[in-house]
């Protein structure tokens, strides 16, 4: 059965999505995190079903970031870039090695573009390879290296990729 | 009319901490005052916010008890919510009671909403005289129970004011206090009592009490609809809310961030909320009896299980997960026998656990004055809960009282016998020692006591010998953990104890042999700032800060370091920093002292830019002193402020020659004539922390292998300048002829010219060593990146399933795409004004001369360059001897040979004459690139089914393409290239990585 994507609808859509994401994520989320996104930004919730079964998700934002230092990219009268953020990504266990995630990625990628994000950004663990891969071979490439990041004590990438 | 699923918790909000909420209730708009403050706790100011039973209560009374003419009490009212909306009922009588520290907080809300009129407020204290208030209709009591030794005068209070047919209604929410229990009191006292099943919040079922004296009363009561399911009638709320919104406008509260809404998870106070246990943890905490005598060999476990505590601390664990775990030290009070052989009747507890625990506080003490001086980072580096460790016995025991304590313990052991008695002296006299260290490194002690770090550098070699010994000793216990273990001890669950402080994710617990590996990094660490303190030159200074940089991963060295160092007291008294810097100046650049130095304006200047120079050199030592990513991220920040501190400094250098040789504009700016000392000096620093920067970044697994080419393309032109640099600084400094006469306005010690001219030498052959070791890097990781070994994403296209990844990969391949990353990667370095930044262009052309290089060339060359880089530093390797450079020196030579090994093996496996090595670039980025073609074809092939014939000829091209690229992966794998990360070499050399092939 071949697996569909769409975007955020209904809270429905969210509590399989939430047991995905607690599966696999080390940090602790509350219902109001998601609310967070999946409220203020439903586009760029975009949910991958198998039939019925949610097999996996994508939740991100999308806001002004002010600019920081210099580069020579942007110009420099713009004084904010918008800056998209990709929150949680899960694929179910049974899902896996199938280009889910980075399907999903890549919509999202896809949508935030259109909406005109310049650049965006996450963060992965470093000991997390799988993730790291993943977005590498999108093309993120690692900003910076956050100290003590999760709760757990592990560092974590800040990765980012400009659009 | 709007029919919702009602539920209170508002996710986007946490209403706990305005000032003031509104609120809709049967019809009115109730405008309440709040005083959130952060001592709000169980015993005191709960008043002072509306909790969510009273809003619960005030909407059922609106909803489903009629009141008009009635009369009405409200217990604890607080703000008195409730009563306003009894009286907006119509209400006959109403009473708002509570103790006295409310009344003016309740007057407020009753005059903001009722204009004062038409409710009584009363103080009324539980269980005392009613205050005339007479018997009532009705009462009401939200969230009030909480305090279950309250509940029985609670119950004589609501006794005084019922007549047969009051009716009294409570409200509350389960936390766990034993508020359940208020309805069995009830009954107990021969009153009627039923719960109400259904209502509105899931949190609330079961927690509206109705209590009445009368049963059949009670049974006519509840038979009426009381309950409310949870669907409510939200029309008027919707229309209230939405008042001043125009048509189609949507509501997003520009303040709400993701911090907001993921804080915003609780209803009730946190701290009311938790840490609540369950009865059945209490009993198994409450099982410990601090009273219980010990063996010494409970003693030790109780002692060594302290010390994993006292160490996970030091790994920035939180004192409430470690420390404060041990139920003999939240004991309170302390029993009075402690330390007093003839009172106690707990020897081991009295005279040997507890000094030990209270020493073990003292030190924690220590540590903690030294983290709030603000050095390290809050929750970054260390968790600094709001608890003071104040609770550690500061103020009982002074520090000589402790000690006193500690040789109690130890005479009462010294008459013990046994294996246990040993190592329990042994952790006496190893603790006494530590706590004499960690007391007379403080900076302010050093600053009070010339002679306390000579006192605290003995106690710590001796601290080490003793160590040292006991590791060994007893190396067995320590690696097995074996030994008596006593349950109880340590409760897990101490949180509740300390109930205002946030509960934060366990860290796990360091075995006995890690703690102990943790005191021998900690004793080390502690012994740098001995080495640090006897550093005469600034240019060791640097060495040693960067040897620091990778080596001190505990907060409280690195925070010691660097609070000893920037202390204006200690070592600046002695040598203060603008001298400092001065002679930094001097040893770097070299420069000449013949010009009289008593023209005022002249020294003036000067000084003022040593005083800035030296806040940036100390700044930057702080920065090294962080943690490895914040040293990245300050390390690029401050590149910028050293690049304008060069440009002030080239002002200076012009305005100084103009000064003195009276020349013109032109000739003070050539560097031909002018040395441009000052500046000189600045570049030198700027280009150092450049080069840190970058290779920090290396370090960390900043940059992806296939960025590694240009990472080692940049650093390799950096060293270069500097190597540069450094050559004309020798060459100037050695043309002159200096006069050394007034040198001692200079420094305090004197440096000969001959010793300035060796410190930029060796800093030279430094600087040559780390661009040879560069260049050759770049070659090797641009020959791996062409092997198809570093996979860029682009090159990832044949792998990609979808258009949509195609295109994604397509527009990163994008030349605008590699030059934005190119210019966002580097931004820090791109608006220097030197050395001149590497443009992409550049870049792209170097890479293009790369690639028409055979591969093998490519190796062979770097083997080369590494050769000569091993010549050089093995000349130079012995002028560091003594000047605090050795490690750097050691790193570098390390790199270079791991390297030189890894390639000349690869050189020698007859691989040399391979053809891949063979091929130009030109021949493998051709391969790529039919590769990418064919993947994209096949695609598009897919796509259109109706172009068979061409998917014909396709197919047979694509078989070919398939058989060279095993052909060619064949060859490659062949030669074994496995590209990775030396791990061990990594501790050893952490900024340079080591190829192996």
């Amino acid at each position: 059965m071949s697996i569909t994507y769409t975007t955020y609808k209904t809270e429905d859509d969210l509590i399989p999505a939430i047991a995905l994401i607690e599966r696999d994520l080390s940090e602790p989320y509350s219902i109001y995190t998601y609310r967070y996104f999946v409220h203020q930004w439903p586009d760029l919730c975009i949910l991958a079903h198998r039939g019925d079964e949610c097999a996996g998700v994508v939740i991100c934002k999308l806001e002004p970031h002010r600019r920081r230092g210099v580069d020579t990219h942007f110009p420099d009268d713009k004084p904010t870039l918008s800056r998209g953020y990709i929150g949680m990504v899960a694929v179910g266990k049974a899902f896996r090695k199938q280009g889910i995630g980075s399907t999903l990625v890549l919509r999202a990628l896809e949508a935030m573009r259109e909406r005109g994000a310049n650049e965006v950004i996450l963060e992965a663990e470093t000991e997390n390879a799988g993730a790291l891969a993943l977005y590498e071979a999108l093309g993120f490439v690692r900003d910076k290296r956050l100290y003590r990041y999760y709760l757990g004590g592990t560092d974590a990438f800040r990765l980012k990729m400009w659009l | 009319m709007e029919l919702v699923k009602w539920r209170y918790r508002n996710p986007y909000h946490d209403r706990r901490h305005e000032r003031e909420r509104m609120f809709v209730i049967g019809g009115h708009t109730i405008a309440m005052d709040q005083e959130p403050s952060e001592d709000i706790g169980l015993h005191q100011k709960t008043g002072f916010l509306i909790w969510d039973g009273a809003y619960l209560m005030a909407k059922f009374i609106a909803e489903r008890v009629i009141l008009a003419g009635k009369s009405c009490l409200e217990l604890g009212a607080g703000s008195a919510l409730v009563s306003i909306v009894a009286h907006l009922q119509g209400a006959g009588r109403v009473v708002a009671t509570d103790l006295k520290e409310y009344q003016d907080f309740m007057r407020r809300n009753i005059e903001r909403n009722t204009g004062g009129q038409g409710i009584e407020m009363r103080e009324l204290i539980w269980g005392k005289d009613t205050n005339d208030i007479g018997k009532m209709d009705y009462v009401f009591g939200s969230e009030i129970l909480y305090l279950a030794d309250q509940h029985h005068t609670l119950l004589d209070t609501l006794q005084a004011v019922m007549h047969t047919k009051t009716t009294a209604y409570f409200v509350y929410k389960e936390r766990g206090l034993g508020e359940e229990q208020f309805a069995a009191l009830a009954l107990e006292r021969g009153l009627k009592v039923r719960h109400l099943s259904a209502f509105l919040d899931d949190e609330f079922t079961n927690s509206i009490i109705i209590i009445m004296s009368d049963d059949a009363e009670l049974e006519q009561l509840a038979a009426q609809q009381l309950d409310i399911d949870g669907w409510l009638d939200i029309t008027s709320l919707i229309t209230e809310g939405t008042r001043g919104l125009a048509s189609g406008e949507l509501i997003k509260v520009e303040s709400l961030t993701l911090q907001d809404a993921m804080t915003s998870v609780q209803v009730m106070d946190a701290r009311l909320d938790m840490g609540m246990l369950s009865e059945s943890d209490l009993a198994a905490i409450a099982q410990w009896d601090v009273e219980r005598a010990l063996t010494l060999e409970d003693t030790l476990w109780i002692v060594e299980r302290m010390f994993s505590c006292e160490m996970t601390w030091h790994h920035s664990a939180s004192l409430l997960q470690t420390i404060y775990t041990c139920n003999y030290y939240t004991e309170d009070p302390l029993p009075s026998g402690i330390g007093q052989a003839e009172r106690t009747s707990n020897a081991e507890r009295d005279l040997v656990l507890y000094p030990i625990l209270i020493a073990t506080g003292l030190c924690c003490h220590r540590v903690w004055n030294e983290y709030i001086m603000e050095n390290v980072f809050n929750e970054e580096d260390v968790l600094m809960a709001s608890t003071s460790v104040a609770r550690f016995l500061e103020d009982q025991y002074s520090l000589a009282e402790t000690m006193r304590l500690l040789d109690g313990a130890q005479a009462f052991l010294e008459k013990r016998q046994g294996r246990a008695a040993d190592m329990l002296l042994a952790h006496v006299s190893m603790r006494r020692r530590w706590l004499a260290v960690l007391s007379c490194v403080f900076v302010q002690y050093l600053n009070d006591d010339p002679g306390a770090l000579d006192r605290s550098m003995a106690e710590l070699d001796a601290l080490r010998t003793e160590h040292d010994a006991y590791v060994e000793q007893y190396a067995e216990h320590i690696n097995t953990g074996a030994g008596a273990v006593v349950e109880g001890v340590f409760d897990k669950k101490c949180m509740h104890k300390f109930p205002s402080l946030a509960p934060i994710k366990p860290k796990e617990l360091l075995t006995l042999g890690e703690a102990h590996a943790t005191l021998g990094r900690l004793i080390a660490g502690v012994g740098l700032v001995r080495t640090m303190l006897r550093i005469e030159s600034v240019e060791s200074l640097v060495y040693f800060f960067q040897g620091v940089s990778r080596r001190a991963e505990l907060p409280y060295v690195r925070s010691l370091l660097i609070s000893v160092f920037a202390s204006d007291g200690y070592v600046q008294l002695a040598q203060p920093l603008s001298m400092f810097v001065r002679r930094a100046i001097r040893e770097i650049s070299g420069t000449g002292t013949a010009e009289d130095r008593t023209r005022g304006e002249e020294v003036e200047r000067i000084d003022l830019f040593c005083q800035e120079a030296a806040r940036m050199l100390v700044d930057w030592f702080r920065t090294l002193c962080q943690n490895g990513p914040r040293q990245r991220r300050i390390a690029l920040k401050y590149v910028a402020g050293w690049d304008s501190l060069q440009g002030e400094a080239e002002q200076l250098d012009t305005w100084l020659y103009m000064q003195r040789h009276g020349g013109s504009a032109d000739a003070a700016s050539d560097p031909a004539r002018n040395a441009f000392w000052f500046s000189s000096w600045a570049y030198h620093m700027k280009l150092l922390l450049m080069g840190a920067g970058l290779m920090t970044g290396v370090r960390l697994s900043v940059y992806l292998a296939y960025e590694l080419p240009l990472v080692f393309c940049y650093a390799a032109q950096v060293f270069e300048a500097h190597a540069q640099h450094l050559a004309r600084a020798v060459e100037m400094s050695g043309s002159r002829t200096a006069d050394s006469g007034q040198q001692r306005l200079w420094t305090r010690r004197a440096v000969s010219d001959e010793a300035s001219r060796g410190q930029v030498g060796r800093w030279q052959s430094v600087a040559a060593v780390q661009q040879q070791l560069a260049t050759a890097l770049w070659l090797v990781s641009h020959a791996c990146e062409r092997l198809g070994i570093f996979r860029t994403p682009w090159e990832w296209r044949v792998r990609r399933a979808t258009r949509l990844a195609l295109d994604v990969c397509c527009a990163q391949e994008a030349e605008a795409a590699q030059r934005a990353r190119f210019a966002l990667r580097f931004r820090a370095f791109a608006r220097l004004g030197s050395p001149t930044a590497l443009t992409f262009d550049a870049w792209v052309a170097t890479r293009r001369q790369l690639d028409e290089c055979p591969l093998g060339d490519l190796f062979v060359h770097a083997a080369r360059i590494l050769t000569d880089a091993k010549a050089g530093l093995d000349k130079a390797r012995r002028s560091f001897d003594g000047t605090g450079g050795e490690e750097l020196v050691r790193a570098l030579y390390y790199a270079v040979l791991a390297n030189s090994v890894a390639l000349a093996k690869l050189l020698k496996s007859a691989a040399a004459g391979h053809r891949a090595l063979a091929a130009s670039g030109a021949d493998a980025c051709a391969y790529r690139e039919a590769l990418l073609n064919e993947a994209l074809a096949a695609l598009e092939g897919d796509a259109t089914r109706a172009k068979a014939k061409r998917d014909r000829k396709k197919r047979a091209a694509r078989s070919e393409l398939v058989a060279r690229a095993h052909e060619w992966q064949a060859d490659v794998d062949g030669l074994a290239l496995n590209v990775t990360w030396t791990t061990a070499g990594e501790r050893q050399h952490p900024d340079w990585p080591v190829f192996t092939f």
